[in-house]
């Protein structure tokens, strides 16, 4: 085996020699608060632009809510919003956004169903529901 | 853990690939860092979504505290570690408010943070220069750019004069040719530097498809594919010699060298 006189063979090693990471092992690193001060005086005697979060704002106390107006004179009261018996079946927290892509002649039926029948959309929904297990799973198809 | 800033009054000077080629280098050696982006326009958050990873942005996850911020640091490593990525975490948060939180938190995780702030004059970036344990001034060869490291130099001395910290920086030359003959206008921005006694940097990151690739593909330097860019043994040389000098110049005298485990 050749002598290697002159060291000629670590050149053919393109292996990356191990990084000393010691000198960097994760502390704690309190801040500065002198050295924070004296770089935003300089920053802003120097004309650097500051970017600060929105403040939250905070949330009115809980006023009370003044009923919603109803549209028409001719809204008819709802008995079941009136004493409250749609909701007390589930809690407010229980509820969650559904939202339908349907073909427009069904969204005009159901829109005019919930007008005729002025229920919340969603109790008109569970009485479909409820009528479509009644039947035993048996749902008519629509037409055309 | 070290602090190394990337720091420049004007966009488009190399900050956001010389702090990931930075940081690709030290998660190859194991090194655990937070990539700490104060540019609204988040390269680096978009970067690291591209790769799946599990990022901290602020608008959604405000640390109050530094412990708030250290838990959320080490959630991020947890969830990124699944898909291998356990050594880097990459928090965006470009207000005041909360980056000395986010640098205290870090602190308990991190070997290094890299703070990559708007290449404009703010104060995000003077905030976290206070704190450096290195600020590097990367600058492309031009009039222009060389201009604004002045002025970036200028704002490091007042802090360190009025704080009475000293504010370590050097000036990185990025997005040179990387062939033999020097541009006149490198020449004689060097010859300056050198003139003003202004520490440059030895090794100049250089124009290079590797650094490009590293946002086009999503990658680091270490990660890129060898068949689909071209001159990378070139550039992973480059970038392991700035490695290299960046880590002599936090820690001149490295005692043994060793890996963390």
């Amino acid at each position: 085996m050749a002598q290697d006189t002159f060291g000629f063979a670590a050149a053919a090693d393109d292996s990356d020699p191990a990084v000393d990471l010691a000198a960097f092992a994760p502390k704690p690193k309190p801040v500065d608060r002198k050295a924070a001060a004296a770089a935003s005086e300089v920053a802003q005697g120097a004309g650097f632009s500051r970017r600060t979060a929105k403040p939250r704002e905070p949330k009115a106390a809980a006023a009370p809510v003044p009923a919603p107006q109803p549209k028409g004179a001719r809204r008819r009261i709802s008995i079941s919003e009136a004493i409250g018996r749609t909701e007390e079946r589930y809690s407010a927290e229980q509820r969650a956004q559904l939202n339908l892509l349907a073909p427009l002649p069904v969204v005009l039926r159901w829109r005019e169903l919930t007008k005729s029948e002025n229920e919340p959309a969603w109790v008109l929904l569970e009485r479909a529901m409820d009528a479509l297990e009644a039947q035993g799973g048996k749902t008519r198809r629509g037409q055309g | 853990m070290a602090l190394v800033l990337f720091a420049n009054t004007k966009g488009g000077s190399g900050k956001t690939t010389a702090a990931l080629v930075l940081a690709g280098e030290l998660v190859k050696h194991r090194a655990k860092v937070v990539l700490l982006e104060g540019d609204p326009n988040r390269p680096l958050m978009n970067w690291a979504t591209a790769r799946g990873m599990s990022v901290i942005e602020t608008s959604r996850s405000r640390a109050k505290t530094p412990a708030e911020a250290a838990q959320l640091i080490d959630q991020a490593a947890d969830e990124n570690a699944g898909a291998g990525e356990g050594k880097l975490v990459v928090v965006h948060d470009d207000h005041q408010d909360g980056v000395f939180d986010w640098i205290e938190g870090a602190g308990s995780w991190a070997h290094f943070v890299i703070a990559d702030p708007e290449g404009s004059p703010n104060e995000w970036l003077t905030d976290v220069a206070s704190q450096a344990d290195l600020v590097i001034i990367p600058f492309a060869p031009s009039a222009l750019d060389a201009k604004q490291v002045s002025r970036t130099v200028q704002v490091l001395n007042r802090v360190s004069k009025r704080s009475g910290k000293s504010v370590p920086y050097r000036i990185l030359l990025t997005r040179a040719g990387a062939g033999a003959v020097m541009t006149r206008d490198e020449r004689e921005i060097r010859q300056s530097l050198a003139e003003h006694g202004l520490p440059l940097m030895e090794t100049t990151l250089h124009e290079r498809p590797a650094y490009r690739g590293l946002f086009k593909l999503d990658k680091t330097v270490d990660e890129l594919p060898s068949a689909a860019v071209n001159g990378l043994d070139a550039a992973r040389r480059n970038a392991a010699g700035y490695l290299a000098e960046v880590l002599q110049t936090l820690n001149p005298s490295p005692a043994k060298k060793t890996e963390a485990a």
